[in-house]
């Protein structure tokens, strides 16, 4: 109010209305009492509290800050005026704003916003809600069109009788392995949100060996991937999701090109346990690579 | 199976509580919500030093020394449990946080519940209850992501501090099978975080930087510390028996738990790190030994399905929740810890 703040004294990125106390016309305020009640006050500023945060360090800035914090303190007093805290509670209602303790503003604020900055930056691209195994919404969005473009560009998929996964409720889907990358299951996933009418979201179980992978096994567990195991499969299918699953395993993948229509040894049968014991539908679902003749991956 | 009190609730003085371990987190609320409840008359507090609580105006509560490393305490606790007449033992006394001298961490973890159990075999109480950590699952690559309470405790093949706790619940469990008379329920604590509590993880976020083991992330799971001790009370309070997770809402993944706390990740090779911290506690620069970085490699979450169902407890804080809430007297600056020295 009296004095400007000195010109090297940076700007306060939290609170920058610290600078200017505002007052209500009339009130008895801390400005218009005389200076020598507030310094006899012996109210608790800190004494960091007039720390000033000027590189050079003048007294005047320091000063200037010690006095306006006595100021602000003593309109709280309640043996200069009885209605004071009354008039101040008012105050911080009109200009909605609550005071942070000089001490802890004058401490914290460079490092807390960087800290604040930091937090924000390190949450960007993901969520802080995950369901219980581990998909991220914004992750999943985040790489939506790497999906899409696969889908739609490179391998063209064409998905045909999607309509026979069931609008509610729990099911199983069961796929053959093609090609040496996992992509089907991406695939599946995608063509399931995209064509089927009620956008169902497939939880495709991914074998151990891609789910320990380095950043493929977290990547796929942020956008929906799920470790094989039965307990994992029998708790998906418990809260009525669509599980996808690949009997086949690693082999599937590992097998050669000319074996392509070839089906692997189906592990040992426990998504045919599954469906016998949880009741849910399931459907089956082929690869064929003639869907991908126009580019192939190697291999 | 609905929770209903012991017999003893009915006995017309109110039961008599004995609490090893009274000095850590939950025995301190275990007693402070003792203190409030009526049906208990007494509350015996076994440590090795005077409890705070006492300082706080306790009128049940009675402070004996014990030491559970001793070799001969179990007829020291068995006297002292027919005594005061105790029907309710509560065995709290473990490490929040795994220390160099691993020999005495094992008197105390696993020869101390031994002495424990001996004493209760000897005084047959009506109510044994244990704290265990959910940790005792281990984390290993073949975990599915919920262990419910039936999956095997196995621990960690290089980890005492882990492992210490695995053979205590099995003691447990042999005495709940040999001991019908006491109903024995052991509570499997996931993490505790919160903004009083102090263990292995809160000394571990509290740190400004974290490792990241490059490319793996698992799902992590923490319990509100006040959910924990209401969890506790309402295992000491019914006679429901058997092993319970008690487990917060909800999981996020670890360096998204790193980015609310705004802590700064350190990606490293495990087999780097691993090298790094054997050689760090090998020095004992680091109190935490390399064995549980697996905790950062693969999941160790539990299922606390049986604890909602059987035992009513149901966690009132979501994993952001009891994060910010952990956040909310951390020092923020890494200089100043105003909260804290207040609190």
């Amino acid at each position: 109010m009296s004095q400007p703040p000195p010109p090297d004294d940076p700007g306060d990125p939290i609170e920058p209305a610290d600078r200017d106390w505002p007052t209500v016309d009339g009130a008895p305020d801390a400005s218009a009492a005389p200076e020598a009640v507030w310094h006899d006050d012996d109210i608790y500023l800190g004494g960091e509290a007039s720390i000033s945060t000027s590189a050079s360090g003048d007294g005047a800035a320091a000063d200037d800050d010690r006095a306006r914090g006595d100021r602000w303190f003593s309109s709280l007093d309640e043996t200069s005026d009885p209605d004071a805290p009354m008039r101040e509670m008012e105050r911080r209602v009109e200009t909605g704003r609550t005071p942070v303790y000089p001490l802890d503003v004058r401490r914290r604020i460079p490092l807390e916003f960087v800290w604040k900055r930091w937090r924000a930056l390190a949450m960007r691209g993901r969520s802080d809600v995950v369901d219980d195994f581990g998909r991220d919404p914004i992750a999943t969005a985040r790489w939506e069109w790497v999906i899409d473009f696969l889908y739609s560009r490179w391998f063209r998929v064409e998905a045909q009788g999607v309509e026979h996964v069931p609008a509610h409720g729990p099911a199983l889907l069961v796929a053959n392995h093609a090609g040496s990358l996992p992509y089907d299951s991406a695939m599946v996933m995608h063509a399931v949100r995209k064509d089927h009418p009620a956008r169902r979201d497939v939880r495709p179980l991914v074998e151990d060996a891609v789910f320990h992978l380095p950043w493929l096994g977290p990547l796929m567990s942020r956008i929906g991937g799920v470790r094989a195991c039965p307990e994992n499969a029998e708790r998906l299918i418990a809260k009525g999701e669509v599980v996808a699953v690949f009997p086949e395993g690693v082999k599937g993948m590992g097998k050669l090109y000319r074996d392509r229509y070839r089906l692997q040894r189906f592990g040992r049968g426990g998504f045919v346990k599954l469906a016998l014991r949880t009741g849910a539908p399931s459907s089956r679902w082929r690869w064929s690579a003639r869907r991908r003749r126009c580019r192939s991956w190697p291999g | 199976m609905s929770p209903r009190a012991p017999d003893e609730t009915q006995r017309p003085g109110g039961r008599v509580v004995a609490i090893t371990g009274a000095c850590t987190y939950l025995g301190t609320e275990l007693v402070r919500r003792l203190e409030e409840d009526r049906r208990y008359a007494r509350v015996l507090l076994l440590d090795v030093r005077e409890p705070p609580v006492l300082a706080e105006g306790a009128t049940k509560a009675r402070y004996f020394p014990i030491d559970l490393t001793q070799p001969t305490i179990d007829a020291e606790i068995a006297t002292l449990l027919e005594r005061e007449q105790v029907d309710t033992v509560v065995h709290g006394a473990f490490l929040a946080h795994p220390t160099h001298a691993s020999e005495w961490a094992h008197e105390l973890e696993d020869v101390g519940t031994m002495h424990v159990l001996n004493a209760c075999a000897a005084a047959r109480p009506a109510r044994f209850v244990m704290i265990s950590t959910t940790m005792a699952y281990g984390a290993h690559p073949s975990n599915p992501n919920f262990r419910d309470e039936t999956a095997e405790l196995r621990g960690h093949k290089d980890s005492r501090f882990i492992n210490d706790k695995v053979r205590a619940e099995k003691q447990a469990f042999r005495f709940a099978r040999e001991n019908p008379a006491t109903r024995v329920a052991t509570l499997r604590m996931a993490p505790l975080l919160g903004p009083t509590v102090s263990n292995l993880f809160t000394r571990f976020f509290s740190r400004p930087a974290a490792p990241v083991m490059a490319g793996h992330d698992p799902l992590l799971q923490f319990v509100h510390e006040s959910d924990a001790a209401w969890a506790l009370k309402l295992a000491v309070d019914t006679d429901v028996d058997g092993p319970f997770n008690i487990v917060g809402k909800g999981v996020l993944p670890y360096t998204t738990v790193l980015a609310l706390m705004g802590r700064v990740p350190v990606p490293m090779p495990y087999l780097v790190a691993r090298q790094v911290s054997k050689a760090l506690w090998a020095t004992q620069v680091f109190s935490s030994p390399p064995s549980l970085l697996d905790y950062l490699l693969y999941v160790c979450v539990a299922d606390g399905s049986r604890a909602r169902r059987e035992l009513g407890f149901t966690a009132r804080f979501s994993i952001k929740r009891t994060i910010l809430d952990f956040l909310g007297v951390q020092p923020e600056d890494g200089a100043t810890d105003v909260a804290r020295a207040q609190g």
